[in-house]
C-alpha cells in the first residue's frame, strides 16, 4: 500500500510538471548592456520596456516608424469590461482576419484626462460589434472609456508578424533577433543579428537601412548560400507582417544600442571600477533625472529619420543608363576593371574571381575592438565580427540575388556591414555594367585545359 | 458463454470487410485522389493488395472460427496434432510465395514504366533541374524554347520551393542534391524520389489535374526538416509559358527597363 502511494505522487507530480506551460519568450540583454553598472542597466531595460513591451505583451510606440496595424471607432456603449464600437481597420486588409488577432492590441482612449495605453483587447465580436477589454495595471474600464470617446486599437500587424516570427524564424534569429537562437550554433554563416539596424543586401544606397521591399524579398527567396531558406510559399501579407516584426526588433535592439553609447563613457562597469559605487548611482541617478528622457527622444528621432529614409524613392540604386549589353568587348573590359587598379576587385575576390584573394591572408583589424589590435587569424570581418568569405564569383550563386540589377547594386552601393565596399561614386555607369557582365560570365567561363581535369 | 470465442474471432472479419470498403469509398485509404496517370495505376496496385489481404484475413478468420464452433460441443474427438506435416509445410510456404510472386510480377509494368528510360512516355518534356538543400527546393528553368542542359546556361532561370510544370504533359526533372538526403514527394502525384548527393537522378511525372499539389521532403534531412515545403503547381501550357516569360523579364531586370509582365509574383516588390 505504502508503495502505492508514493507511486501516486510520483505520477502526480510528473504529471503537474508536465502540465506546467512553457516559460513565455523574453527579450535579452546585450552584452554591450550587461557591462554597464546595475543602476544603469536597468534603466536601459526599464526605457525598453517602455517603448516596446515584452515579447508576450506588445507596447505600440507610434513614435516609431512602424506599421503597427491600426483600428480606430467610437465608443457607444460601456457595460463592464465590454465596450460597443465598431471598428474601422485604417489599412484595407482582410477585416476578419486582423480581428481574430487583436488580443492583446492596446487600446488607446482618445479623451483628453486618460494615459494612453491603459486598456488592451481580449476580444473582437464581429457580429454583435464589441470589444472586450480588460484594463492595464488594474485600471476599470468604465473609468477610462466613456460613451461618445474615440478609440484606437493599436498592433495587430505586429502582433501577427510576432507569432509568425516566433514560428518560422526565432529559432536562429532569436528572441530578441540578436541572432543566437537555439539552431544558431550549428552554423557557420551565422544568422543576422538585427540589433545594429544593418542588413547586407539591400537595394539602397550606402549609408540607408534596408527598405521593406529588400527584407520582404530576402524573406521570400531566401539566401542562396546561406542559411536562411526561402519562405516563398507565405502569404505576402504574413511577409509583411514578418518584416515588419523585424523592423520593430532591428529598431528595439538600434534603440538598446544607441543608449548604452550614451552611458557607457560614465556608468560601464569598467568606468566605475575606481570609484565608490555610493557616488556613481548618485551621479546615475542625476544623469536619469536630468538628461535620459532627452537622450531617448534623440534617439527615437534618429531611429525615425533613418527607417523612413529607408523607404524614400531617392534612396533606392537606380542605375542611371540602362545594362550595356553582355558582348565580348563589354566581358573584356569589366574583366580590366576587376584586374585593374580602378576596381582592385582581385584584391579580395582573387585574379580568378574564386574568393581568394591575397587581402584574405592578411591580419586585419577587428571590428569594435581596440583600435590598430590586429585579430590572431587572417581574413575579413563584418562589423558583427564574424570572418566574412569573398564570394566566389564562378559559382554562381548568388546571395543578394541574380537579377543584373542586383549585381548592380552589389558594387555600386556595396555590401552593408562587410568589406565589399561601394563603387557607385569611384566607377561609371557604364563601367559597373561591364564589370557586372563579367561578373556574371565567370560561372561560364571556359577553363583552361590543364585546370579542367580538377 | 461456450461459443463466446467463436463468436469473437467471427466479429473482426466483419469488421474488416465493412472497414476494407469504407475505407476507399471514404477517402481513407489514400491522403488525396491520384492526380496522375501513372499514380492511378498505383492506387490499382494497392487495391489488389487491399483485395488478396482482405480475402485472405477473412477466409482464414472464417476457417478459424467454423473450428472453434464445432469444438466447442465436441466433447469426444481429440485435437488433431499438425506439427511436422510436410505436406502441410510444402502447401502454407508454395501458397504465399506464389501471391508474392504474382504481386512482384503483376507490378513490373508499372515499375517499368516508371523507372526504366526505354519505357519512358515519347513526349517527355525535361521541364527543371530540382536541387534540394538543407532546407529548400531550388530550381533551374530552361530559357523560354530552350531544352534543359545538364549543367547551368547564361539564360536559365532559377526560383524556389515553386515548381510549374504544364498540365497533361509528362515531364521530366533532374533531381539533385547540394548537402544530404532528401527525398522529392508529391503525395497527389504519387511522386516520391531520394535526392543522392553526388548524383542526379531523372525522375517523370504527370500531372492530370490543374492546380498546387504539396511537394515535401520524406527523408529526415536535419533539424529543419519540417521547413522543407514546396508546391508543385499543373496549369495549362500558355500558362507555363507565361510564367517563364514573366520570370524570364524578372530575372533580366536591370534597373531601368521594368519587366514587361506585371504579374511576376516576385517582381512585385519593385
Amino acid at each position: 500500500m505504502k508503495s502505492f502511494r508514493r507511486l501516486a505522487t510520483c505520477i502526480a507530480l510528473v504529471i503537474a510538471a508536465g502540465c506546467q506551460s512553457e516559460r513565455a519568450p523574453q527579450f535579452a540583454s546585450s552584452q554591450q548592456t550587461q557591462g554597464l553598472v546595475k543602476v544603469a542597466q536597468d534603466a536601459v531595460n526599464a526605457e525598453l520596456e517602455a517603448g516596446f513591451g515584452s515579447p508576450s505583451q506588445l507596447a505600440a510606440w507610434t513614435a516609431l516608424p512602424v506599421d503597427f496595424g491600426t483600428f480606430s471607432g467610437t465608443v457607444t456603449q460601456v457595460n463592464g469590461s465590454t465596450l460597443g464600437l465598431e471598428l474601422v481597420p485604417e489599412s484595407p486588409l482582410a477585416f476578419k482576419r486582423r480581428a481574430g488577432l487583436l488580443r492583446g492590441s492596446a487600446v488607446l482612449v482618445a479623451s483628453g484626462a486618460n494615459p494612453a495605453g491603459v486598456l488592451r483587447a481580449e476580444s473582437y465580436n464581429v457580429d454583435g460589434k464589441t470589444l472586450s477589454v480588460i484594463g492595464d495595471k488594474g485600471a476599470a474600464v468604465s473609468d477610462v472609456a466613456k460613451v461618445g470617446d474615440k478609440v484606437t486599437v493599436v498592433g495587430d500587424t505586429l502582433q501577427y508578424g510576432r507569432d509568425l516570427y516566433l514560428r518560422h524564424c526565432v529559432h536562429c534569429h532569436g528572441v530578441s533577433g540578436d541572432g543566437n537562437g537555439p539552431t544558431a550554433k550549428y552554423f557557420a554563416i551565422k544568422p543576422r543579428d538585427y540589433r545594429r539596424g544593418i542588413f547586407k543586401f539591400t537595394s539602397t544606397k550606402p549609408t540607408v537601412r534596408a527598405s521593406h521591399d529588400d527584407l520582404f524579398r530576402i524573406v521570400k527567396l531566401g539566401i542562396p548560400g546561406t542559411y536562411m531558406p526561402s519562405f516563398m510559399l507565405l502569404a505576402d501579407e504574413e511577409v509583411k507582417a514578418m518584416v515588419e516584426y523585424i523592423r520593430w526588433l532591428a529598431m528595439r535592439g538600434e534603440m538598446e544600442g544607441k543608449l548604452v553609447v550614451e552611458m557607457n563613457n560614465d556608468f560601464s562597469q569598467k568606468a566605475a571600477k575606481d570609484r565608490a559605487i555610493a557616488e556613481v548611482n548618485q551621479e546615475f541617478e542625476n544623469f536619469r533625472k536630468t538628461e535620459l528622457a532627452g537622450k531617448v527622444e534623440g534617439a527615437v528621432g534618429e531611429l525615425k529619420e533613418d527607417w523612413e529614409a529607408s523607404d524614400a524613392e531617392d534612396n533606392l540604386v537606380v542605375p542611371g543608363a540602362e545594362r550595356v549589353a553582355s558582348t565580348a568587348e563589354s566581358i573584356e573590359r569589366g574583366r580590366k576593371l576587376f584586374l585593374g587598379d580602378k576596381g582592385k576587385c582581385f584584391s579580395c575576390h582573387g585574379e580568378k574571381g574564386r574568393g581568394n584573394g591575397a587581402s584574405t591572408e592578411d591580419f586585419n583589424d577587428i571590428p569594435g575592438g581596440e583600435p590598430g589590435k590586429k585579430s590572431d587569424v587572417p581574413g575579413l570581418f563584418d562589423v558583427w565580427g564574424n570572418i566574412v568569405k569573398p564570394r566566389d564569383l564562378t559559382s554562381g550563386i548568388y546571395r543578394g540575388g541574380r537579377r543584373p540589377v542586383d549585381i548592380y547594386r552589389r558594387i555600386s552601393a556595396g555590401i552593408k556591414g562587410t568589406p565589399m565596399q561601394a563603387f557607385g561614386t569611384t566607377l561609371k555607369d557604364d563601367e559597373i555594367w561591364d564589370l557586372t557582365n563579367y561578373v556574371m560570365s565567370l560561372p561560364f567561363e571556359k577553363k583552361p585545359k590543364s585546370e579542367a581535369k580538377h | 458463454m461456450n461459443k463466446f470465442w467463436p463468436f469473437f474471432f467471427m466479429f473482426w472479419p466483419f469488421v474488416a470487410v465493412v472497414l476494407f470498403f469504407i475505407a476507399p469509398s471514404m477517402g481513407w485509404w489514400f491522403p488525396s485522389e491520384a492526380f496522375s496517370p501513372l499514380g492511378v495505376q498505383i492506387d490499382n496496385l494497392f487495391y489488389l493488395i487491399l483485395v488478396i489481404v482482405s480475402v485472405t484475413f477473412v477466409g482464414t478468420h472464417i476457417g478459424l472460427g467454423y473450428a472453434l464452433w464445432k469444438g466447442v460441443d465436441n466433447k469426444a474427438e481429440k485435437g488433431w496434432f499438425s506439427h511436422g506435416s510436410h505436406s502441410l509445410e510444402v502447401l502454407w510456404s508454395i501458397a504465399p510465395a506464389g501471391i508474392l510472386m504474382f504481386i512482384s510480377l503483376y507490378q513490373l509494368d508499372v515499375w517499368r514504366t516508371y523507372r526504366v528510360k526505354s519505357a519512358y512516355p515519347k513526349d517527355l518534356y525535361g521541364v527543371a533541374e530540382v536541387t534540394a538543400r538543407q532546407f529548400e527546393w531550388r530550381i533551374r528553368y530552361p530559357a523560354p524554347g530552350k531544352k534543359l542542359q545538364p549543367t547551368p546556361q547564361p539564360d536559365d532561370l532559377y526560383t524556389v520551393n515553386d515548381l510549374h510544370v504544364p498540365v497533361n504533359q509528362p515531364v521530366l526533372i533532374r533531381l539533385r542534391s547540394m548537402d544530404v538526403q532528401h527525398s522529392f514527394f508529391v503525395p497527389a502525384l504519387r511522386v516520391k524520389q531520394d535526392a543522392v548527393p553526388g548524383t542526379v537522378i531523372p525522375v517523370w511525372f504527370e500531372a492530370s489535374k490543374e492546380g498546387g499539389f504539396d511537394l515535401t521532403c520524406a527523408e529526415l534531412c536535419g533539424w529543419g526538416h519540417y521547413k522543407m515545403r514546396g508546391r508543385v503547381f499543373a496549369e495549362r501550357k500558355t500558362e507555363f509559358e507565361k510564367y517563364l516569360n514573366t520570370l524570364k523579364a524578372e530575372q533580366g531586370f536591370d534597373g531601368v527597363n521594368k519587366p514587361s509582365e506585371s504579374g511576376a509574383e516576385i517582381a512585385k516588390t519593385e
